[in-house]
């Protein structure tokens, strides 16, 4: 291994590890990922995995999702088995009010190209008999699933292994330098230069973002989620909240909690709390015993939206942070490849800019 | 609920730890998941030969009793109760089958023991096929005979004991172990197996139970190449004993890995205190499998609780506690006693 490389990339999550797979499949291109711990120990180990697109706003937004549900398929073509089903998405509503907003979501989607439907109860039971029958109604879309994320991100790593992109992992960045020829990143490790570096580190890019003096407009949230004992198939589509894995497991979270850091403890009173709102969802969960729970610190940028590209005054150093990075994995993959190798991606990707937040405060 | 001590699991550890800050008044809660106190204790009819100084040899079953005895009024069993998570307010959640009950604890012990590893065959879910523990429970607590046809797996300290148990009670016993040698160090016991000519077929592999509703041959082969066949009526597992780690995962304790201790372990201090402030380890869970170590430990654990709670001074009766594990372990665990000074050691680094 030598110590100079064309591209690094710090952070092997769905991100990270994306990146370097789509960068791996270009000609010579001597890659290092950096990692902290080891793949999966991070965020990209704690999340349901849904790959959702369907009430993801502005449509906009929605769109680039949609795009990059529509890469999985050629992505599992490619790199392996990744349990990737495109099972559709279905989000539950309790109250009257929620239509109005339920036909306006499906309104801006259409616009964007998403295909979204308002159902009704009757309609959503007969997809989903055994959701609650005080459900008034749900929004519906065909594009949306899941994908198994341990599989996802060792299949990545696998891919790019074989295209000879080298690995450092339970290695910390400790300090960054940057120049317009070169970035120079120290490590616990060792000390890495290379021409370009990517900003990969999911919950710890706003850390990594201090060592240049670039503020990461972003703040972490932590998401708690219940694992079930295995059952019967009880339910077949993505909800909002919960989905049941091929082992027969359901896993069941919406909790969003602030101000925690990366503290990745669980808590009873949100275990309580989303135990519950399963039990609103599907009644019949009531039977069920939770074997386990587990908690992920995800990155909210303010805006909500993905935040892609270059930091500001160094076109050396690349940025992709971004909640949702199971859904946008292999179109951020792609179109951060494109940026960092071409020069440009294949789409529009400037209002994911980072220099978008100049004009928003926190 | 308010309490002192939280003290979770109510084997040997749990309650010599409780019976230990019962002496100074100390409220304590234990908390057990099965219907009983005791813990491996239950089972244990030989007589312990390596217990602490201040108790005489005796059988397990009595040394329980003597210590549910001894409980004090300040001391709340719950029974059929688990520790399932912490609130957001540090207060910790006790669930039975109906309900969770939030407890507020000064200070916490971790007294989970260890469970049995299993091993996995083909056949190895037919109805007869039992871990070794298993064969203790129903043969010494439940007084229930497994099987007139033994068959045990593995060459361990409890494995050989229950085939010395059930060939004295009239079974057929054979044992059969996947090694070269016996894993058992107790020389004793070891010559009674063999005096009592119970076969012991080595170099074992690719096992199999084999049965229409219930187990009634093991098949294996032997690395002569001899592939044989026992008649049997109960195979009985003895794998490995790994320590339960559970309560430390969730409350956020850190880990490091002592191969000879079992594997992954809490890391505590001489104080035998967690990476957590409030939180103490003892006895199997902790890596510790002598009655004499689960023991001292335990008391090492709530000596130091009392002195973080009453301020009263415990430190020459926790040094002496200290010299006396050293000296067993030294004599007769050596391995088990370096792993530990460096789990300790790893603690102030």
């Amino acid at each position: 291994m030598t110590n100079d490389y064309d591209i690094i990339i710090i952070g092997s999550g769905v991100i990270g590890a994306s990146i370097a797979y789509y960068l791996s499949k270009r000609p010579r291109q001597n890659i290092l990922v950096i990692d902290k711990g080891f793949p999966l120990t991070g965020t990209s180990g704690a999340t349901q995995a849904w790959v959702f697109a369907h009430n993801k706003t502005p449509g906009s937004y929605g769109k680039l999702s949609m795009l990059s549900a529509q890469l999985y398929p050629s992505l599992q073509a490619e790199i392996g088995d990744i349990e990737y089903k495109r099972t559709g998405g279905i989000v539950p509503f309790f109250d009257e009010d929620d239509w109005v907003k339920a036909e306006h979501l499906v309104k801006e989607q259409s616009k964007a190209g998403l295909d979204v439907q308002v159902l009704n109860r009757t309609q959503t039971l007969e997809k989903e008999p055994k959701l609650s029958a005080k459900i008034k109604g749900s929004t519906y879309s065909p594009i949306d699933g899941n994908v198994n994320p341990f599989l996802l991100v060792e299949k990545y790593v696998r891919a790019f292994q074989r295209n000879d992109v080298d690995v450092s992992f339970y290695n910390a960045v400790t300090a960054i330098d940057h120049s317009d020829e070169q970035v120079t990143v120290t490590t616990e490790k060792g000390i890495f230069s290379g021409e370009k570096i990517v900003f990969a580190g999911g919950p710890w890019t706003e850390h990594l973002g201090n060592m240049l003096d670039v503020q990461v407009p972003v703040n972490l949230v932590r998401g708690q989620i219940l694992v079930t004992e295995p059952l019967q198939p009880i339910i077949t589509h993505t909800l909002g909240g919960m989905r049941q894995m091929d082992n027969g497991v359901v896993l069941i979270g919406n909790s969003s909690e602030k101000h925690i850091g990366l503290d990745r403890r669980t808590t009873l009173d949100v275990i309580q709390h989303t135990a519950k709102m399963g039990i609103d969802f599907v009644p019949e969960l009531k039977k069920a015993h939770i074997l386990r729970s587990f908690a992920g610190t995800r990155l909210v940028p303010y805006d909500g939206l993905p935040i892609l590209g270059t930091m500001p005054c160094m076109k050396n150093v690349y940025i992709a942070a971004m909640h949702s990075g199971v859904t946008l994995s292999p179109l951020v993959g792609k179109v951060m490849s494109e940026l960092i190798f071409d020069g440009e991606a294949s789409i529009d990707i400037d209002g994911y800019d980072i220099r978008r937040f100049n004009k928003i405060k926190p | 609920m308010d309490t002192d001590l939280l003290i979770i699991g109510g084997g040997p550890a749990g309650l010599h730890a409780a019976n230990t800050v019962g002496q100074y008044g100390i409220r304590t809660v234990i908390v057990e998941e099965s219907n009983a106190l005791g813990g491996l204790l239950r089972q244990q009819v030989h007589y312990i030969n390596d217990l602490p100084r201040e108790f005489k040899a005796q059988t397990g079953q009595n040394l329980s009793e003597y210590f549910i005895g001894n409980l004090s009024d300040q001391c709340t069993v719950l029974l059929n109760h688990i520790f399932t998570g912490v609130y957001k307010d540090g207060r910790l959640g006790i669930a039975n089958q109906e309900t969770v009950i939030p407890i507020r604890a000064k200070r916490v012990l971790i007294a989970t023991g260890a469970a049995e590893e299993t091993m996995i065959f083909p056949g190895w879910t037919l109805p007869g096929v039992i871990s070794v523990g298993a064969g203790q429970i129903l043969h010494h607590r439940e007084g229930v005979l497994p099987g007139k046809k033994a068959v045990i797996l593995g060459s361990s300290e409890p494995a050989l004991s229950l085939s010395m148990d059930l060939f004295d009670k009239g079974s057929d016993v054979a044992i059969v172990d996947g090694g070269s040698e016996i894993s058992c160090g107790n020389q004793q016991l070891l010559d009674e197996i063999v005096t009592k000519n119970i076969p012991i077929y080595f170099e074992a592999f690719n096992l199999e139970a084999l049965g229409t509703d219930e187990v009634e041959k093991l098949v294996f082969q032997q690395s002569s190449g001899n592939e044989k066949k026992l008649e049997t009526d109960v195979v009985c597992i003895g794998g490995e004993y790994s320590p339960i780690l559970e309560s430390f995962e969730i409350l956020d304790c850190k880990f490091t890995y002592a191969e000879k201790l079992g594997g992954w372990l809490p890391q505590y201090d001489h104080t035998l205190k967690t990476s957590v402030n409030h939180v103490f380890a003892a006895g199997n869970c902790a890596g510790i499998t002598s009655m004499s170590g689960i023991l001292l430990t335990a008391e090492i654990a709530s000596l130091n609780v009392v002195h973080e709670l009453m301020n009263e001074q415990i430190q020459e009766q926790v040094e002496s506690l200290w010299e006396e594990l050293i000296n067993i372990e030294d004599s007769s665990f050596l391995p088990s006693f370096h792993s530990r000074k460096d789990i300790i050691a790893e603690a102030y680094t």
